[in-house]
């Protein structure tokens, strides 16, 4: 993990520093105004913070500081496999929400989670049919919360028109 | 304080509603649930149930996430004391002596103590929350801008402090936070800030989105990569109440009065967190004892001790959020963006303009810990199945509440895109140890010191040296400079030895 802290750090300093660089293209000033009420007053402090901590964490990293994970997760170790496939299958799920509604999707999307994460068990898979239908029902039908058309239907209609 | 009692009475007329107790009832068992699974933590719930609390009424959508956030801390010690493993990090001391005393048989009798030593702990914190906040308020009316800027800059100063060894990871994060919160029309000039052009960005990152991602998502990701807990079902198996058990926790009732008031004290500092809370209470416990050789091998009053101190947290911690505005942790953090989001500000303004509400407040937390106390009493043998669900069917069920709940903010699938990229970002600071505290303060906080710094700057004509002449703001200051100082010192003996 260290390279990823050092790239990290790094990252966000470079990417500060740049904003600061640009700041009268990106932020432009106000004339007349005292410096203080200047749009570009608070965040140039901030992105001047964040340039120079990021600086020093890239510095201690490299220099060998100790790398503390978070107490969670500590000993354990990052099944990258699993992890892009449940984040893909989460930006798919946002399509496939568009496409067939939230409903399907929803039920694609954790039943495929639960084989990607090699727990798709009978109990499992049954809960999360479940879980799907109540969150539909709280969100959908208590709480009013609105989605779009499937896309789909639209196509299918059209075609029968 | 003679204007307490009829506040209180009307706090309870606001809150003695079907609507209000159903929601309370709901937010409970939610966040008995939340904290009895290991890996959900009261913020993830918060986060992913805060889109639902929306279009609520404000006492109704604040009742239901405060009562997730008591629930938590009693249900963290059931798999605590049933399998060793703490359902919320607070409940870690928990199982010193509440494992043991599960495995000499004696789980129910741990489990009675713990949720009654939790309920008195809770009870005690919401007093203080009832005295003090009052009485924070009142002093807070003295406060111009420049104090209520050392406030805020004091508050971060302890958050990092206490975040010892994470020190730089926890300013990087919490400049980032503050840059982050820059983003969109400054308030000030109208201009446009680093939005791009895009205008969905003219009122900055969204909040709520983003608290999703960075809780909920996060937390989906963190629990793909932990192994299942492996519980031995046989065990749990706790039975029902047990009076002797409630009763027996007064036995204790000096280690319960001393643990709660360190609660309350920590709770009260910004930073400070709820596991240091039990961890203190432990010590002096053990310490105070007449046979300290017995603690962590199932002597109840260990239990008695972080499970007071823990709970006594909770209202507490809600004194800075509701008095000063001032969040001390990510969770208050939370607490602070469900009020900015029901255009509710805290502050001294609040019990002057909202008293209704601010009682209510003070009213449901008293409701909330007898609810969840009654609840837990009689259902801690169900409670404690929580524990055997995996990891891997919990982390989708995390995913799909976080899909609904950043779609949900404003029916609008780029929030999920939002949450989704948020998520990842959480998930590798976590690797990273970056702490996502920081990044919370930071952006909840940020608009906020902006403006408090413009307005002292203001004041001065563009020159801060006039605060020093000021006694209240002398003193913050003489205070950060010993925070900053004390952190120096500590960082200087640890690299020594």
């Amino acid at each position: 993990m260290r390279p990823i802290a050092i790239a990290f750090c790094a990252t966000l300093a470079i990417v500060a520093a740049l904003l600061v660089a640009f700041q009268s293209t990106l932020v432009p000033g106000v004339a007349g105004e005292a410096y203080y009420r200047q749009p570009a007053f608070f965040p140039i402090i901030t992105l001047v913070l964040v340039a120079a901590i990021g600086a020093l964490g890239a510095v201690r990293y490299a220099l060998g500081a100790r790398l503390l994970e978070d107490d969670e997760l500590a000993g354990t170790t990052p099944h990258v496999a699993t992890l892009l496939a449940v984040a893909v299958l989460f930006a798919l799920y946002i399509g496939l929400a568009k496409m067939f509604g939230y409903l399907a999707a929803t039920l694609v999307f954790a039943i495929g989670a639960l084989v990607a994460s090699r727990s798709a068990d009978t109990r499992s898979v049954v809960a999360m049919v479940i879980c799907a239908l109540l969150l539909y029902l709280v969100f959908r039908v208590y709480l009013d919360v609105w989605f779009p058309e499937p896309l789909v239907l639209d196509w299918l209609g059209s075609r029968n028109d | 304080m003679t204007s307490l009692l009829p506040s209180l009475y009307s706090g309870f007329e606001h809150v003695l509603t079907p609507a209000v107790l159903l929601t309370m009832l709901i937010g409970s068992i939610a966040g008995i649930i939340v904290g009895a699974l290991p890996g959900i933590g009261p913020a993830v719930a918060i986060s992913v149930m805060l889109p639902a609390t929306f279009g609520m009424p404000p006492i109704i959508g604040l009742t239901v996430l405060l009562a997730i956030y008591c629930g938590s801390w009693y249900g963290g010690a059931v798999p605590a004391i049933l399998i060793n493993t703490p359902g919320t990090p607070s409940a870690a001391i928990t199982t010193f002596d509440g494992y043991p005393m599960a495995r000499a048989g004696a789980a129910q009798r741990a489990i009675c103590i713990a949720f009654t030593s939790s309920f008195v702990g809770g009870m005690l914190s919401v007093v203080s929350l009832v005295l003090f906040a009052p009485l924070l308020v009142q002093l807070a009316r003295s406060f111009g801008a420049p104090e209520y800027l050392l406030a805020l800059l004091m508050a971060l100063a302890l958050v990092l402090f206490a975040l010892r060894d994470r020190v730089v990871e926890g300013a990087l994060m919490l400049a980032l936070g503050l840059a982050i919160s820059t983003v969109g029309l400054d308030p000030n000039t109208m201009t446009e800030r680093y939005t791009f052009g895009v205008t969905e960005l003219y009122n900055g990152l969204p909040l709520i989105p983003v608290v999703v991602g960075l809780f909920g998502v996060a937390q989906g990701f963190v629990l793909l990569d932990r192994h299942a807990l492996g519980v031995d079902a046989t065990r749990i198996d706790p039975g029902t109440v047990s009076l002797a058990g409630v009763v027996e926790v007064f036995r204790y009732w000096k280690t319960l009065l001393k643990s709660s008031l360190i609660g309350i004290t920590v709770g009260a500092l910004p930073g400070i967190g709820v596991e240091t809370s039990g961890l203190f209470a432990y010590a002096e416990a053990r310490r105070a004892s007449s046979d300290p050789a017995s603690f962590g091998k199932g002597n109840p009053e260990g239990v008695v001790a972080s499970e007071s101190a823990n709970n006594a947290v909770t209202g507490a911690a809600m004194v800075p959020v509701l008095a000063l505005g001032i969040p001390g942790d990510a969770i208050t953090a939370l607490i602070m963006g469900v009020f900015i989001i029901h255009n509710i500000f805290p502050g001294p303004q609040l019990f002057a303009e909202q008293p209704q509400l601010v009682s209510g407040i003070f009213a449901s937390m008293f409701l909330m810990n007898i609810m969840i106390f009654l609840i837990l009493l009689f259902s801690a043998r169900y409670v404690a199945k929580l524990a055997e669900i995996p990891p891997g069917p919990l982390s989708v069920g995390i995913l799909l509440l976080s899909f609904i709940g950043a779609y949900s903010v404003a029916n609008n699938f780029a929030n999920v895109w939002i949450a989704l990229i948020a998520g990842i970002f959480g998930y590798v600071a976590r690797r990273l140890g970056l702490p996502i505290v920081g990044l919370m303060l930071g952006i909840i906080l940020g608009p906020l010191i902006e403006e408090r710094l413009r307005q002292t700057l203001s004041i001065g004509q563009g020159s801060i040296g006039y605060i020093v002449e000021r006694p209240i703001s002398l003193a913050m200051i003489a205070a950060i400079l010993m925070i900053v100082a004390l952190s120096v010192v500590r960082a200087i003996r640890e690299r020594r030895s």
